[in-house]
């Protein structure tokens, strides 16, 4: 017990909880942003997964340079988003059934693209990680220095993330467009904003975003590519979009509490508690619900979320 | 025209993710044709023969078809089912459960306990999102959908510790006796009772979404609660029940995975049939006939790609590009199909009536 | 109306395509025939990369046929062996734990076609199983850990709490307290094989802790622990194939399961007639588990230590306990 009452188990434990976040919460400051414009998203896991061997394949062609990397998976991403939009947007498809679909097509692109492009070998190729910056003075906070200020750009960019998308969403024309088209199209329409036009840029940024978490897998933090490297965040991503209440700050809070959840159960085992592992595993899911139970009702989605959006002739 | 539309756009989507499917294949070295041959023929060859293959696609069937009409009844009402996954495992749970209770009764007996101690326990794994959702309006895509994981894990602690086979070796559940085996229906294959059981109960959604009230309440609480509820429909109970039987059928399918095919509990008895179930029900346009022949189809994609692996050494991933490529394109083939059709799913899953005719 | 047409042509189809004709039962022909069927991918760099290597110079030396197929689930596996079988290959190797039910029902309607799994339990007069050795090995890393430690805290990072999983973590703990008896074990299970950030992720929880040597046992995920590893400035060891390069500072060595030795032996076994159906230990004694050469770091004293004991257990004399039960983490005996 006197082992997680130290500075040093917190410490860690809010640098793992930080790790953990970040490639989920690129992913939903993405997704928030589609789902406001109203297109739901159930294919994140294929955006990360095409980041990753998108960012990988960018850094390692390019000797190392990981930004070329993030640079690719961006691109990758917004592709694949743009694709999705066509689907959902211009071939009106069931959403839901769409990103079903991108996630299996992805984890089949990408093992196969994977095994081309590296050919089967024994040897997993690897690149360098970031380097990390401590910020100075923030760093030198006792316990939350070392979690939160001490990390690499990227993690920075992604707390950087949170700050813009509310502003993006909330304080810009384009972010009232954007919620205008997902909570009214038709009213939005007659206002004369382009509702397809909108949702078409959303889900790229999506794309984008989703594409550059997976992205921080294999550049910055495990520096390789392994096939089904995402392991289910996709879906993770797409549960703090709805427990965060589609507001990029509550988003944040929530992957930092999946993170932490993560994290926290991770110390659990290898501190021995006696507690059987699947519990332990289940422990994100599980506090994710009560609180989703227990924030009830609280929260809505834009109202025309899934719904596609037919402009009528006049 | 219009009737053709809606048969032939589904068919060039195919043809077309072939196409393309083709175009990967032959870009590592391999042949097209004999990859293809391989798929059908690995899948529904030699019907009349009922060798390995047919009998092995209606038996991958099975577990597609019962979640594929759980997720389209509860669509009826425009209610996601996203935790058939979870929903499976625990009905899998009911059915070992009692299978273990009575390993000497009598099989009709043991069978007839084991399909309602699966569908109850479904039911009970989706009643808990279900009755957030109908009373406090939690959306269920997520809360049905974090319950997969958290139902996974259970069923794994339980294989793992207190339901452990104590003679064997691997952390999976004692094995069933014969008497909860479901009974072949086809000598000389795996066909099990479970695609009977599906089917029937095709048969009675059928009849409850087209003929009874309860199927007509369901379908205008889908289309439009506040009406429904200003017209003295109980929008609450819908949602509900829709879930909940989404769910049964769901544990349903578990049963047929335990007792037609595996003949334990382990926690691998699903490779994802929660979420292929899902894309079976859109695919089959919510329609009991469409989920059946879009169940079938996916079991041929599923075995055949299995045999085209095997036959025409192709990498798996190269079959689920293929898997995912078909699916991408049938949706989108969708707007070009007969419009009724589309006005009728839109109308299924919106809020606000549908009030114009297309141009 | 359209619905009913719609069925109807869609009935045709699926008849149409019921008349493909079978290439139902495709004999191999002559050619002795090996089908190896892998549970995952076989570009994963451990468990079912080796065995794929180990299948296709299996089919270079010895000029036979060796069908491999990966990515088989287990609510297929009975389907596709008995494919196999039906086709009439000789011997069907399932390189996993999880088929043992499958294996055995299928044998027995095969008795002219042998088959293996790797680890098991079971057998019939045509299907055998063969030890997991890498045990063996693990108990030698654990002697160098518990030699090296400065903690006297060492992990173990597994997919899940399967028997032989657990006894390679238990016989590293085994290994590292025969050595030093006061070191402390601590074990997470982090419920997949390939998840390799969460490899990662448990491998540094586990430092932080206190461990100065983790292990990993699994697929992607001891790439993970690796990753972790070299992080924090720790030391792990690789899992079925030599992991070294992955991060060579802190590999120490790994624990390689030599499975093209296992396949060669029961395959000619198959095909000189003299298969039975049996327990197959390949282990350290003969071969069949090696450690890799060194990484940096390693003194010479502990070299000594690893090797006197490796002579036991090669000689007999000493028998490395298998312990499928585990005692730190996971569900208590």
């Amino acid at each position: 017990m006197s082992d997680i009452l130290t500075v040093a188990f917190f410490s860690g434990l809010m640098a793992a909880c930080v790790r953990l976040a970040i490639p989920i919460l690129f992913t939903a400051m993405g997704e928030a942003i589609s789902e406001q414009s109203g297109i739901l998203n159930i294919g994140l896991e294929g955006y990360m997964l095409a980041g990753a061997l998108a960012g990988f394949v960018g850094a390692t062609f390019t000797g190392g340079n990981l930004w070329m990397g993030v640079l690719v998976a961006w691109i990758v991403g917004g592709l694949l988003g743009l694709l999705i939009g066509f689907l959902t947007i211009t071939l009106r498809a069931d959403q839901v059934v769409a990103g079903v679909a991108l996630n299996i097509f992805a984890l089949g692109a990408t093992n196969f693209a994977f095994r081309i492009i590296f050919s089967s070998q024994l040897k997993s190729p690897t690149t360098d990680p970031f380097p990390t910056y401590p910020i100075p003075l923030l760093a030198d906070i006792p316990v939350v220095g070392q979690a939160f200020f001490d990390h690499s750009i990227f993690v920075y960019l992604g707390y950087l993330l949170v700050p813009l998308t509310w502003v993006l969403l909330y304080k810009t024309s384009f972010g009232l467009k954007i919620r205008a088209a997902g909570e009214k199209p038709e009213a939005a329409d007659s206002a004369g904003i382009s509702v397809y036009g909108v949702r078409y840029a959303c889900v790229i940024i999506a794309g984008s975003l989703g594409a550059v978490g997976g992205a921080f897998l294999t550049l910055g933090s495990l520096n390789l590519f392994v096939e089904n490297i995402t392991a289910g965040r996709g879906f993770i991503a797409l549960t703090s979009v709805i427990f965060g209440g589609w507001h990029p700050v509550k988003i944040f809070g929530a992957c930092l509490f999946f993170g932490l959840a993560d994290a926290f159960q991770l110390r659990m085992q290898a501190l021995d508690f006696g507690i059987p592992y699947q519990f332990l595993l289940m422990t994100p899911y599980v506090l994710t619900l009560i609180a989703l139970f227990s924030l009830a009702g609280r929260t809505r989605a834009p109202s025309a979320i899934t719904i596609p959006f037919v402009k009528e002739s006049r | 025209m219009s009737r053709l539309t809606g048969f032939l756009a589904p068919l060039i989507a195919v043809l077309a993710a072939f196409l393309v499917g083709a175009i990967l294949i032959l870009s590592v070295g391999k042949d097209p044709i004999v990859a293809y041959t391989a798929l059908f023929s690995g899948a529904v060859g030699d019907v009349f023969g009922l060798q390995l293959k047919f009998g092995e696609t209606i038996l991958k069937m099975t577990p597609l078809l019962f979640i594929g009409l759980g997720v389209a009844f509860a669509l009826h009402c425009r209610v996601w089912n996203i935790g058939a996954e979870g929903q499976l495992y625990l009905g899998a749970l009911g059915s070992i459960l009692v299978a273990l209770q009575w390993p000497d009764a009598s099989a009709w007996f043991v069978i007839t306990m084991t399909i309602l101690a699966s569908f109850l326990g479904g039911g009970l794994w989706a009643a808990i999102p279900a009755f957030f959702k109908a009373r406090y309006r939690v959306d269920e895509i997520i809360s049905t959908f974090l319950l997969n994981f958290v139902g996974l894990f259970f069923i794994s602690y339980l294989a793992h510790g207190p339901m452990r086979d104590p003679e064997g070796f691997m952390p999976q559940t004692r094995m069933i006796s014969e008497n909860a085996e479901l009974p072949i229906l086809v000598e000389g294959t795996r066909i099990h009772l479970g695609i009977a059981v599906a089917l029937f109960c095709a048969l009675v959604i059928y009849i409850v979404i087209r003929h009874t009230t309860w199927g007509y309440e369901l379908q205008a609480v889908g289309a439009n609660p506040n009406a429904a509820r200003y017209s003295g429909i109980s929008v609450g109970k819908n949602i509900f029940l829709a879930l909940v039987v989404s769910g049964g059928l769901a544990g349903l399918a578990g049963m047929g995975e335990v007792q037609g095919n595996m003949g334990r509990l382990t926690d691998t008895i699903s490779p994802g049939y929660g979420f292929t179930g899902i894309v079976v029900a859109i695919l089959g346009r919510l329609n009991p006939i469409g989920i059946i022949v879009a169940a079938f189809f996916f079991a041929i994609l599923l075995v055949g790609g299995d045999a085209m692996q095997g036959a025409a050494q192709i990498s798996s991933a190269i079959i689920e590009v293929l898997q995912g490529l078909i699916v991408l394109f049938v949706i989108g083939s969708e707007i070009l199909v007969n419009k009724s059709f589309r006005r009728e799913l839109i109308a299924k899953l919106r809020r606000r009536a549908v009030t114009e005719e297309p141009a | 109306m359209k619905r009913r047409l719609f069925v109807v042509l869609m009935a045709g189809l699926a008849l149409a395509l019921a008349l493909v004709p079978g290439s139902a039962v495709a004999k191999v022909g002559g050619k002795f025939a090996v089908a190896l069927m892998l549970p995952g991918s076989l570009n994963d760099g451990s468990w079912n990369a080796v065995a794929y290597k180990a299948g296709k110079q299996l089919e270079a030396t010895l000029g036979i046929k060796v069908a491999i197929q990966e990515q088989i689930k287990d609510s297929d596996a009975e389907r596709v062996m008995r494919g196999y079988a039906a086709q009439g290959y000789n011997l069907i190797i399932g390189h996993t734990f999880n088929w043992l039910d499958q294996l055995y029902k299928v044998s027995k309607q095969y008795p002219k076609t042998a088959f293996l799994e790797s680890t098991g339990y079971k057998t019939r007069k045509n299907f055998g199983w063969a030890d997991d050795p890498m045990y063996e090995g693990y108990y030698l890393c654990g002697i160098i850990a518990g030699m090296l430690t400065k903690t006297n805290k060492i992990g173990g990072v597994g997919g899940f709490e399967i028997p032989t999983t657990t006894a390679a973590i238990e016989a590293f703990r085994l290994g590292a307290q025969s050595v030093n008896p006061k070191v402390k074990l601590l074990a997470t299970y982090a419920g997949s094989w390939t998840d390799a950030q969460k490899g990662r992720e448990a491998a540094i929880a586990q430092i932080e802790a206190g461990a100065d040597f983790v292990m990993g046992a699994g697929n992607g995920l001891t790439i993970g622990v690796i990753r972790g590893v070299a992080e924090k400035g720790a030391r792990t060891f690789g899992y079925v194939r030599n992991m070294s390069n992955i991060a060579p500072e802190v590999v120490l060595t790994s624990v390689i399961w030599d499975l093209y030795s296992l396949f060669k032996e029961v395959t000619l076994q198959v095909m000189h007639g003299t298969f039975k159906g049996q327990r197959f230990s390949l282990g350290m004694a003969r071969g069949g588990v090696l450690l890799a050469p060194y990484g940096p770091g390693v003194p010479d004293n502990v070299k000594r230590k690893v090797d006197e004991v490796r002579r036991k257990i090669i000689s007999g004399e000493f028998k490395v306990p298998f312990v499928s039960k585990p005692t730190v983490g996971g569900k208590k005996k």
